[in-house]
């Protein structure tokens, strides 16, 4: 290294920008990759961040649309729809305590908000490859905007929900007070889920091959359609460790009552499993993050 | 003594070349590479043949305040060490301590969101710069007023054109005012009027104690607007200092880039009307040159071969710089009109005089064609010869011992009216 320092302009120091201390962030970059908590911790303080980015999705999302925000409505009124005429009329009625569409919503309102959340997080670093390419923020907030944002279809939902109740003459009692304790379970598994999907999709673009198909199977492996009783006994505690079941099944129950399905272990098994997930996805999300960009 | 604003220390950055992602066969082939390496006990350290060292070793510092432009050719690591200090990818060893806000402008435009419209990217762009809603509020009629497109600033940005987007992207980064700004090659695009206001609202920003890291391929940018530059060279800090002195070894660097070539042969061509056969750059004493002194003048050398009977044509040399710049046309029809009548078969040798003193040093090329104007090319040999007109013994040099911009190199007395200042 040739230094040609000679007659370098000396800094002047009365020059402006000496109050930087006062306003200034020092922050160090290096080759060693920083813990979890910091990074966390740096997302948290993002929160205006993440309030803009959930508003950038649903803006994105249906300001393109001719018909908007009724896409909510209409998407999940005609999936109902498909669903009762195939599994009410054209089989055999099932045997469910309530009517089949009563019975159907709820269930399908958790899954709709878990099967848009999870597959829309599990693009999100890709869909902003972008973005990150240019400016540093923490990576985190991008899946988790991803899982907030479908909760305003949820939301819709719900107003199409009450609506369908009063028709059947549905007044929800005290268990409706358990909806957001299942809410709260759904959108951690979606968390989970999101994380670890966007991780590897970032890394291996298969996850969008094999996304589609493993959302398809997941839900006919969920209580939506069915209930959890039609599962044979043997298997029930092997198929609770699908967290979807827990929501599922919760959010039936707080809509409508009635007797809760699961039992104890059943429920302990879905709960397990959602931290699993929530920590596993996690975990993988943080091991990405940093490398990001040398990866999309 | 005030603390640098940002100070690398030993930066280096390696990137793999054969990168895992890159194998699609079913990743078999890192799958036994890790078996291996298992095996083997512990990592295994990259081969060097796949290694690519985009920085190596880089230190220095930059004080609050300061404007530091980073020179260097492609591939040098200019982006890549933008690109750590505004965190978005992590060195392989060493450090940057970073005091204040970094807002980067790397290649063009912020990561603006197609759909949404000029006025809510304002608003994203803040959000994920880290600032608070309340000043983005507070500037977005500025940053509006000099990105110069208020009519469409309520149209989705997908409507924009590339100018437009820059312009925007420029106007929220220079307002929104971080602490440090990280400037990569944005001031080369957009028309003319907006790079002269982008380069004077720069010149604002960096008097107003802003403390600017600027990487562009363009000299005279970086000449003007910043202090201190530094060089970078396959991954090395090769230079920093004062950027007069960094450019000029900088120039040094990269001349020998340019190989030249006073002498061309083209082999012959019977199925073309004209035939270019040669083109040679002589100087004063009829040798070819590849170095023109620049007092001297000398002489371009043009032979052809006629094929076929053919009128109305000329001979035609242009004379540019490495990049392509028309310098000077000459023309064997230019001076005597007569010579565009009926030219007979065979093989013929011209030349011209270019008189000493009219030409900057630096490196010049020569185009050669042959043709009717406006109508027919019959040959046309790009680039043929290339040479550089030094300067060894100009009066100047005793005392500037850098060229100079620009291409004419004519020495003009200037004259004093009235009493002279060294009377």
């Amino acid at each position: 290294m040739t230094s040609i320092e000679a007659n370098t302009s000396e800094t002047d120091p009365s020059s402006p920008g000496e109050d930087r201390n006062d306003t200034g962030i020092s922050y160090v970059v290096d080759a060693t990759r920083r813990g979890w908590r910091a990074r966390l911790s740096e997302a948290m303080a993002r929160r205006e961040l993440l309030w803009m980015l959930v508003r950038r999705d649903i803006s994105v999302r249906y300001r393109e649309a001719l018909l908007g925000v009724a896409w909510a409505v209409i998407v999940p009124a005609a999936s109902l729809g498909v669903y009762w005429l195939v599994f009410d009329v054209f089989f055999d009625r099932q045997s469910t305590d309530h009517p089949y569409v009563v019975f159907l919503f709820p269930a399908m309102l958790a899954w709709n908000y878990f099967n848009s959340s999870a597959g829309r997080a599990a693009q999100a670093l890709v869909k902003d490859s972008s973005l990150l390419a240019k400016v540093y923020f923490p990576r985190l907030l991008l899946p988790v905007s991803n899982v907030i944002s479908p909760l305003l279809d949820t939301a819709i939902g719900m107003v199409v929900l009450v609506g369908i109740l009063l028709a059947y003459r549905y007044v929800p009692g005290w268990e409706l007070l358990w909806l957001p304790v299942f809410g709260v379970i759904g959108m951690s598994a979606a968390t989970g889920m999101g994380m670890l999907l966007s991780s590897f999709n970032a890394q291996f673009k298969d996850v969008q091959h094999f996304l589609p198909i493993m959302l398809h199977l997941w839900f006919f492996s969920t209580p939506v359609l069915y209930s959890v009783s039609r599962v044979p006994e043997r298997f029930q505690q092997w198929y609770a460790l699908n967290p979807m079941v827990l929501v599922c099944e919760g959010v039936r129950y707080a809509v409508l009552g009635g007797v809760f399905p699961l039992s104890a272990s059943m429920v302990a098994a879905g709960l397990f499993s959602t931290v699993v997930i929530l920590v596993v996805g996690f975990v993988s999300f943080m091991r990405t993050e940093q490398t990001i960009t040398d990866v999309l | 003594m005030t603390e640098p604003m940002i100070a690398c220390q030993e930066l280096s950055k390696r990137y793999m070349l054969r990168q895992r992602t890159q194998g699609n066969r079913l990743m078999l082939g890192t799958a036994l590479e890790a078996a291996r390496g298992l095996l083997g006990g512990g990592r295994v350290e990259p081969d060097e043949a796949d290694v690519h060292w985009a920085l190596r070793d880089v230190s220095f510092d930059v004080m609050p305040g300061e404007a530091l432009g980073i020179i260097g050719r492609n591939g040098a690591g200019k982006s890549t060490l933008l690109k750590i200090i505004s965190r978005l990818t992590l060195p392989t060893s060493g450090r940057v301590v970073l005091h204040g806000r970094v807002g980067s402008m790397l290649e063009v435009g912020v990561g603006f969101k197609q759909e949404l419209t000029g006025r809510e990217n304002i608003s994203l762009s803040g959000a994920i710069l880290g600032i608070p809603a309340k000043e983005i509020r507070r500037k977005v009629e500025e940053i509006i007023e000099f990105s110069g497109i208020r009519p469409f600033i309520d149209v989705p940005v997908k409507r924009y054109s590339s100018g437009m987007r820059i312009r925007l992207a420029f106007a929220v980064m220079t307002t929104l005012e971080p602490e440090i700004l990280l400037i990569d090659e944005v001031l080369s695009v957009g028309d003319a009027e907006f790079r002269r206001r982008s380069a004077s609202r720069m010149e604002e920003l960096i008097q107003g104690g802003r403390t600017v890291l600027f990487v562009s391929h363009q000299r005279e940018i970086v000449e003007r607007l910043c202090d201190r530059a530094l060089e970078l060279d396959r991954g090395h800090l090769i230079s920093i200092g004062a950027t007069a002195r960094v450019v000029e070894h900088y120039r040094e660097m990269v001349q020998p880039e340019s190989p030249t070539n006073a002498y061309v042969a083209f082999d012959p061509d019977p199925e073309r009307p004209l035939r270019i056969r040669a083109a040679a750059i002589l100087n004063r004493t009829g040798e070819v040159a590849e170095e023109i002194e620049m007092a001297e003048s000398f002489r371009v050398r043009v032979s052809y071969d006629i094929n076929e009977d053919v009128e109305n044509m000329n001979v035609f040399c242009r004379l540019e710089t490495p990049d392509g710049l028309g310098v000077l046309c000459s023309g064997d029809a230019d001076y005597d009109p007569a010579c565009l009548g009926p030219r007979r078969r065979g093989t013929y040798s011209a030349e011209f005089e270019v008189d000493g003193g009219l030409l900057e040093a630096g490196p010049y090329r020569l185009t050669v064609s042959a043709g009717i104007p406006f109508e027919r090319i019959f040959d046309r040999e790009p680039g043929a010869v290339s040479f550089r007109i030094v300067d060894r013994s100009s009066r100047r040099r005793l005392w500037y011992p850098q060229t100079r911009p620009g291409l004419i190199g004519r020495e003009y007395p200037w004259v004093y009216e009235g009493r002279s200042p060294w009377a």
